[in-house]
């Protein structure tokens, strides 16, 4: 929960409460160094209350995005406003209400224990300290870690990295939750549970969920497909099903429920259960 | 190469607060020519196992016998070499200035000459699309590019057996089954693969073998279609649909191009 500023609202990026959270404009990134823009015109618009799914080949850009949404890289040219503010200029306002989940867990663990880890977004927010100890504690609860928080960080195994990173994130639950490939590392299971996890947050929060299982974000608002470092196309979920030519060039493939709904000419099944319901259905034994 | 873990138990930490038990007791074989699948949860030991098919961990207790010896009488260099392991995240493994210096370290290790590791290097790189990043640093690549530049790294070594620890976490959707297509070649060259992975969709497409770690314990170890199908809960997409639709008529097919025609002929049928 995003303290409020006495910050006026600016431009069109209107505060919270407003509708657009997070505004892309013609935005270009290069690395430096790099002859190619990892980032190209990009224009985006995500509103308050939006789940809004992220899909794209390996180096598009998806990454680079979610850096220069929370101020870590600065565009080139174009304009970034998080919450009205620019996130290269006040990175710290930015931060205290646009969270990233980033995409190696490995990287972005560094204290001593498991427990300052997950407390480390709330120390800028001004959270009394036996309020942090309740959200570190019901944090680790969420993703499956009690007993974790004196553990060291570089101890854990990959998935139990990957939940504390989410945890630290959960403790904050800022107003924008950027989530750059948050189940990469964890079993169906976890997944699952990660992912009620976000969609709990539905409507409540802002969520940007970039991740190369398009059978994850079958459920967001908007899926966006990034090729190149530019946006190729912006659509619902379920009309990526009528696009074979728009997956195969940007290099998805529909998971194997899809696949195999398709392939019987049914209709769209999001899971193992509701395919088996529509075959069901075609035939009487 | 036949490699054996016999009764293998790893305790990290041992005498300390924070002592875990990682492995206690597991016993199993990868046979030549042959891709093993280990599955299982969050922190149920597979990474751990991993790395003790290469003695990079070393058994608390259990021993690993390669062709039937003990591996303590190997040289580690050599059994290194022989058993090629990509870790779960690749930075544990980059470290080279650029791409194809880092592909380069190991077959350059191997006192190849120049040609011959430029040949191995060329191949690692187009096998896994990445000839166009051989100059970048690999701390600039993104997510996907960083992981397929370690496994490149590994695959130029030409190991007998191939161990891959989360291979397609942060693959793109072609990359992933580019990535499969690889792993069948290695297994059509008589060479065997440990693939490790959370995507059971994926084991269900080339697994010979499925072991499920629980806890450190092997729950169980089979063919694809014993393993899932005795636990549908925890199986890939095609038998859940198949589980669902409860129809004993139409087997037990575990991948999809199998389920598809099973499915096919009950509709049909
Ligand atoms: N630090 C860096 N320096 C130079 N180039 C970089 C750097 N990080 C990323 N790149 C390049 O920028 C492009 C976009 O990278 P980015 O990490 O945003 O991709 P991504 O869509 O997140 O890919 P992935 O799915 O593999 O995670 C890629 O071509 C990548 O090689
Ligand atoms: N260096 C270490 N020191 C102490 N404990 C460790 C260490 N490495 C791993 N562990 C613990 O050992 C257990 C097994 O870890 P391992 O990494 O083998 O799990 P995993 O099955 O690979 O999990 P994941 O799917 O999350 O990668 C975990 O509980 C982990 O916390
Ligand atoms: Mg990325
Ligand atoms: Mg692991």
């Amino acid at each position: 929960m995003a303290p409020e500023g006495g910050r006026p609202a600016r431009g069109e990026g209107a505060r919270s409460g407003g509708l657009l959270l997070v505004c892309c404009e013609g935005v270009t990134y290069s690395y430096p160094g790099s002859s190619r823009p990892a980032i190209d015109r990009l224009d985006l618009r995500v509103s308050a209350g939006e789940y809004v799914g992220v899909l794209g080949p390996n180096g598009s850009g998806k990454s680079t995005l979610a850096r220069l949404l929370n101020g870590l890289l600065r565009a080139d040219s174009g304009r970034v406003l998080v919450a009205g503010y620019d996130p290269a200029e006040e990175p710290w306002e930015v931060r205290r209400r646009l969270g990233v989940l980033f995409q190696n867990p490995d990287n972005q663990l560094l204290a001593p224990f498991v427990e300052d880890d997950v407390a480390f977004g709330l120390e800028n927010l001004g959270v009394s300290r036996e309020e942090m100890r309740g959200r570190v504690r019901a944090a680790l609860e969420a993703v499956g870690l009690s007993g974790f928080e004196r553990r060291e960080p570089h101890t854990l195994s990959g998935g139990e990295k990957q939940r504390v990173a989410l945890a630290g994130i959960l403790a904050v639950e800022p107003e924008v939750l950027v989530l750059d490939e948050p189940t990469s590392m964890l079993d169906a299971a976890g997944r699952r549970e990660v992912l009620e996890r976000i969609s709990a947050l539905r409507g409540e929060r802002t969520v940007v969920h970039i991740t190369h299982h398009l059978d994850e974000i079958l459920d967001a608002d908007r899926v966006l497909i990034l090729n190149g470092g530019r946006l190729v196309a912006e659509l619902a979920p379920e009309e990526l099903v009528r696009e074979p030519e728009l997956l195969r060039e940007n290099r998805l493939v529909l998971p194997p429920v899809l696949r195999l709904a398709a392939a019987l000419g049914l209709g769209f099944c999001r899971t193992p259960e509701e395919l088996a319901r529509a075959i069901a259905g075609q035939r009487v034994w | 190469m036949r490699l054996e873990l016999e009764d293998v138990h790893h305790v990290y930490a041992p005498g300390t607060r924070f002592e875990v038990p990682a492995l206690r007791g597991v016993s199993l074989a990868v046979e030549p020519g042959e891709v093993l699948a280990v599955v299982g949860g969050t922190g149920s030991g597979k990474s751990t196992l991993a790395q003790h098919l290469n003695l990079l961990l070393k058994p608390t207790r259990g021993r690993l016998l390669v062709d039937g010896e003990d591996a303590r009488g190997m040289k580690l260099g050599e059994l290194r070499r022989r058993v090629g392991l990509v870790f779960q995240f690749p930075e544990a493994q980059l470290f080279e200035s650029s791409v194809r210096r880092d592909v380069a370290f190991a077959p350059r290790r191997l006192g190849l000459g120049e040609d011959a590791v430029g040949e191995r290097v060329r191949q690692a790189l187009a096998e896994l699309e990445i000839s166009h990043l051989a100059d970048r640093s690999p701390f600039s690549l993104s997510g996907g590019e960083r992981r397929r530049a370690a496994i490149a790294g590994v695959l130029a070594m030409d190991p007998e057996v191939l161990v891959l620890d989360e291979p397609t976490a942060g693959l793109d959707p072609f990359a992933r089954a580019e990535l499969l297509g690889l792993v069948r070649r290695f297994r059509e060259r008589g060479r065997s693969v440990v693939l490790i992975s959370h995507d059971l969709d994926e084991v269900a497409e080339v697994a010979d073998r499925v072991c499920v770690l629980e806890r450190g314990r092997v729950r169980a170890l089979g063919t694809p279609e014993e393993v899932f199908y005795a636990n549908p809960a925890l199986a890939p997409a095609t038998v859940r649909v198949m589980a669902a639709l409860g129809r004993a008529e139409a087997g037990r097919p575990v991948r999809f191009a199998d389920t598809l025609q099973a499915l096919k002929e009950l509709l049909e049928g």
